[in-house]
């Protein structure tokens, strides 16, 4: 259960950008793209979440989390595909020139505050 | 107001890992990290590579486990300086973070140190996004944890750069093979580098050492 620490890095992520961009205010929500081979379980987090903004500017906030799927790509055949498992073999050719095309990210995209002047 | 914030949420880990691994390579110490389920044998390998590296006192481990001092004493038994860490104080239970290892690694004395281990907590889940500095990243499964871990665990495998199939010596009595695990494992990566080896009757220690030798004769670090 590593979603509990990832939840307090996600707060630090959030307090350190908005803290560059000058921005006090209080966060209502945080937008949070979660690969499907990120690792993290969205339920988890969330639940995590929970307990770890407490006492933070983010107290008040709710996660809203977009899934980023698993997306393999493969070289012979030129061909992308949604992937359920993370096996780097193509499934209709059977090559294993295969890369990773997307669902590893685990990133924040952005933040709603509440109304105040910035500085 | 919604205020546009692209960050990624392990970035400061990341930059944490960086900055470990060039204070490592500046000191020219190579750093290999092992993952694994608790009981694959990570700690009985370093003490068994301690006697097959010549100078066990140019090897260094970091140790990462819930609770105890047990593995640092058996790895310092063996004339390894050791640092344990405890993750239940460092507010992550099931992992090593990239600032918990640098704080290790400023109790270590880098300029005597060739090679450095980092073991962290057994666990093929957790660790396994959390970059610590390391130059490589090895993963082990013993032959008595079952063929089919590797495509459970997927990426335990994708994110490690050798895998080691451990205690081959038991695979008659677990009807677990250094084959069926070579298989389960290149259903997930069919390149993964796969060497076997069993402590208890030393089969495929020289193979898992020269492995080591030539990373470290390399321009790694």
């Amino acid at each position: 259960m590593h979603e509990y620490s990832i939840a307090c890095r996600l707060i630090e992520a959030v307090e350190s950008g908005l803290d560059e961009r000058g921005v006090a205010a209080p966060v209502g929500r945080v937008e949070v793209l979660v690969g499907e081979l990120s690792g993290v379980v969205p339920e988890a987090l969330e639940l995590a979440f929970e307990a770890a903004k407490t006492e933070t500017r983010l107290a008040g906030a709710e996660l809203a989390l977009t899934i980023e799927p698993l997306v393999l790509w493969c070289e012979s055949c030129r061909r992308e595909w949604h992937a359920a498992e993370p096996f780097l073999i193509c499934d209709e050719c059977g090559g294993t020139q295969v890369e990773i095309r997307s669902g590893r990210g685990l990133s924040v995209t952005g933040v709603d505050v509440e109304d105040e002047q910035r500085p | 107001m919604r205020i546009d914030l692209s960050r990624d949420v392990l970035a400061g880990n990341d930059s944490t890992a960086e900055a470990n691994q060039r204070a490592l390579a500046d000191a020219g110490v190579l750093c290999v990290g092992l993952l694994s389920s608790p009981g694959a044998g990570k700690t009985t390998l370093l003490e068994a590579t301690a006697d097959a590296w010549g100078d066990a006192s140019r090897l260094a481990v970091i140790v990462g486990d819930v609770a105890t001092e047990a593995d640092a004493d058996r790895l310092r038994d063996k004339g390894i300086p050791s640092i344990q860490i405890n993750t239940q104080h460092h507010g992550a239970t099931c992992h090593l973070t990239a600032e918990s290892v640098t704080v290790a690694l400023a109790q270590l004395d880098l300029d005597s140190t060739d090679l450095l281990f980092v073991e962290n907590v057994g666990n093929l889940v957790c660790p396994v996004g959390f970059r610590l500095g390391e130059h490589r990243r090895v993963v082990l499964i013993s032959v008595a944890e079952g063929a089919d871990k590797p495509i459970k665990y997927p990426k335990a495998i994708l994110e490690t750069d050798l895998a080691l199939v451990t205690k081959t010596d038991l695979a008659p009595y677990v009807d677990v093979s250094l084959e069926s695990l070579t298989h389960s494992i290149r259903q997930v990566k069919p390149n993964a580098e796969i060497l076997g080896l069993s402590t208890k009757t030393g089969d495929g220690m020289a193979e898992w050492v020269s492995w080591l030798r030539e990373l470290k004769a390399g321009s790694v670090a």
